[in-house]
């Protein structure tokens, strides 16, 4: 406690702040809240430089990996590193992030939600008399925000990593290719990534939400995966059944759109289009968030549990 | 139904324990002398009801948190809420705060009806519990931050709240560095951030030093006189008794008594006396008419005697010749009379 400060000494106590209301904040001023916390908290950035550098990490082992192997011909070791310089590089580079960010967005999510319980910061926010469901949209909004930026930061760890070892290499490195038709097919691409990299998210915040525990939510949305991927396989024993039930899990339904993570040559699509898939998993983001936030809404805040 | 409906004190003369009261927006306060008692009170007009507890009830299972909880506060109260650990004031807060949704009762604030609380939580300024803010943002982030969530409140304004509660030096230092006193006065920054009507400061010493309480009833009697309404809940009766007005007491979720904190400080009919010379004081107090009985005590004479004032005592002692060091009335304090509706099996105490 500061001893020589006398609180209040000198200083009006009733001023009316200027132009304070008594009136409930709006979603965009809560939003703005949930930005400021994000970006001050130390996590973020740390998460941020794990999906730039991760992701140019990766990418540089993969090149190193080829040009020091001695398996295979010339000619297909000269087809796997051109596959790793820009622009094919962004292929590699976007499954690869597609599983990375979402690792981190799981993180973050789990965090924006389940922070507040453990700091008991939900009573402060929540004490306000703000609509509850105003305060989980926009933290649901920053979600969304920060799954465009690791996507974002991840992409330019591949493109980073990927012209240096051009560069480096001494492999023709030229951006003829980046033209807007290039852009465009890029855009959709990214909007794939940020998709899927949300789907991570939004469960892993509405787990944190519905549990109050940030651990919860980063450990059932990563561990969801590796469940279902057990599962898929032995839905895969059943024969038609257990494929008509599996395209029902996210599994098959994000393998089926990162399928369309390429620049060149979309792979196949193992039975479910596209749209499909994105219906899907829409649902998986969309029901978890409604139930999180009915319970919320009803959830008694005691104790900051 | 326990009904606490607190009285009001605009014609009966109140304490001020030392602390002048000026009322601002316009409210008036006066103070004087108590009609022949001795007694220094404090008189104030009250306004309106600005919070109304209508039946409160919070059950969790067969346990009964609160149970049938009915009070008011009126504009321009400091009122006390007081209890025993785990009596149910923090679930009352919460359950005036919207925090905890009540088994049954409902909870108006300034007068709009049940229906508006929660939009009129915008005219009020609260800390729960003990203090919580982000633990990685200074205390200037962090009011920053959450200034978003008062509309129309500038990042000015925030600097100014800091200066109010004495952090401005300490206001870059991250939260978690805070030490507890800092914490406590950083709640009561963020309370006062959109310049509130009604202020609800849940046990705002706790974990305090000496020091540290003083400060903060210091911060709260000046917020006071600005003409805030305060609630403030706490276990520590002393507290109560020196920033209070107007008290309720609950225990075990059930309100056991509610009016001024005058009125639980009532008077009793002995005076205690402190003089130079007791044999002869035991003398001259024996000849006094009225003086039911004298009784010698380690640091007092104590004179029952409920029609003799003690003016009258002293001139008596004094013209006898004997010094008089001390000559008052015996008062109950309030923590005396909290133990006394508290427990089963009441101390008599002397204050």
């Amino acid at each position: 406690m500061q001893a020589a400060a006398t609180p209040g000494a000198g200083t009006p106590l009733a001023t009316t702040p200027s132009g304070a209301q008594r009136t409930q904040a709006g979603l965009a001023a809560l939003l703005r809240m949930e930005q400021l916390k994000l970006r001050a908290r130390p996590m973020t950035k740390v998460l941020l430089g794990i999906a730039l550098f991760g992701s140019a990490l990766f990418m540089s082992l993969a090149y190193l990996a080829v040009r020091l192997s001695s398996y295979g011909t010339e000619a297909d070791r000269q087809s796997d590193i051109q596959a790793l310089l820009m622009p094919n590089g962004l292929n590699d580079g976007t499954q690869i992030l597609s599983l990375l960010a979402g690792i981190l967005i799981a993180v973050l999510a789990a965090s924006v939600a389940g922070s507040e319980f453990s700091w008991g910061t939900v009573r402060v926010l929540v004490g306000t008399g703000q609509s509850r469901v105003k305060l989980v949209v926009a933290k649901v909004l920053a979600v969304l925000q920060y799954s465009v930026a690791f996507a974002a930061a991840g992409v330019a760890g591949v493109v980073i990593a990927s012209t240096t070892m051009g560069l480096i290499g001494g492999h023709d490195v030229s951006y003829d290719w980046l033209t807007m038709g290039f852009v465009g097919d890029f855009a959709q691409i990214f909007a794939r990534l940020v998709f899927l990299i949300f789907v991570n998210g939004a469960l892993a915040f509405s787990i944190a939400l519905l549990t109050r525990s940030l651990a919860a939510g980063i450990a059932i949305s990563i561990g969801w995966g590796v469940v279902e991927g057990i599962v898929v396989a032995l839905l895969g024993t059943m024969g038609n059944i257990g494929d008509k039930i599996s395209q029902g899990l996210t599994t098959p339904n994000v393998n089926a759109i990162m399928n369309h993570l390429r620049i060149t040559d979309p792979a196949g699509s193992d039975g479910i289009n596209e749209l499909q898939a994105f219906g899907v998993l829409s649902l998986y983001i969309i029901i978890p968030l409604a139930i999180a936030t009915f319970v919320f809404r009803r959830r008694d805040i005691t104790s900051g549990a | 139904m326990v009904t606490a409906t607190t009285h009001t004190t605009s014609d009966t003369p109140t304490q001020g324990n030392g602390h002048g009261r000026g009322r601002g927006n316009g409210q008036t306060a006066a103070y004087k002398r108590g009609g022949g008692n001795g007694k220094v009170s404090r008189m104030r007009h009250r306004g309106d009801v600005i919070v109304q507890a209508n039946g409160l009830t919070k059950r969790y299972g067969p346990f009964a948190a609160v149970d049938d909880v009915t009070f008011e506060v009126r504009r321009g109260d400091v009122f006390g809420f007081l209890g025993p650990n785990g009596s149910g004031k923090s679930t009352t807060i919460s359950m005036l705060l919207g925090l905890v949704q009540p088994t049954a009762g409902s909870v108006s604030l300034f007068g709009t009806g049940p229906e508006q609380q929660l939009n009129e939580l915008a005219r009020v300024g609260a800390i729960i519990e003990s203090p919580a803010f982000y633990p990685f943002m200074s205390g200037r982030a962090n009011l920053r931050a959450l200034a978003e969530l008062r509309p129309g409140v500038t990042r000015q304004r925030v600097d100014e709240v800091l200066e109010i509660v004495g952090l401005s030096e300490a206001a870059d230092k991250k939260y978690s560095n805070y030490s507890l006193g800092m914490k406590q006065r950083l709640g009561i920054g963020w309370t006062l951030l959109h310049d509130p009507e009604l202020l609800v400061l849940d046990e705002p010493t706790n974990g305090l030093d000496p020091a540290g309480i003083q400060e903060i009833r210091h911060l709260i009697l000046q917020l006071a006189d600005s003409g805030k309404t305060i609630f403030i809940s706490s276990h520590l009766l002393n507290e109560i008794e020196q920033v209070c007005d107007v008290v309720t007491i609950i225990q075990r979720g059930r309100i056991i008594t509610s009016g001024s904190v005058d009125d639980l400080l009532t008077q009793d009919d002995r005076i205690l006396l402190d003089v130079s010379d007791v044999a002869a004081a035991m003398q001259v107090l024996q000849s006094i008419p009225g003086i039911q009985s004298v009784e010698e005590t380690e640091d007092y004479l104590v004179v029952v005697a409920p029609e003799v004032r003690p003016s009258v005592i002293n001139r008596a002692l004094v013209t006898a010749g004997i010094e008089v060091d001390e000559v008052r009335r015996s008062h109950q304090s309030l923590e005396a009379a909290f133990l006394e509706l508290t427990s089963e099996d009441p101390q008599p105490a002397v204050a």
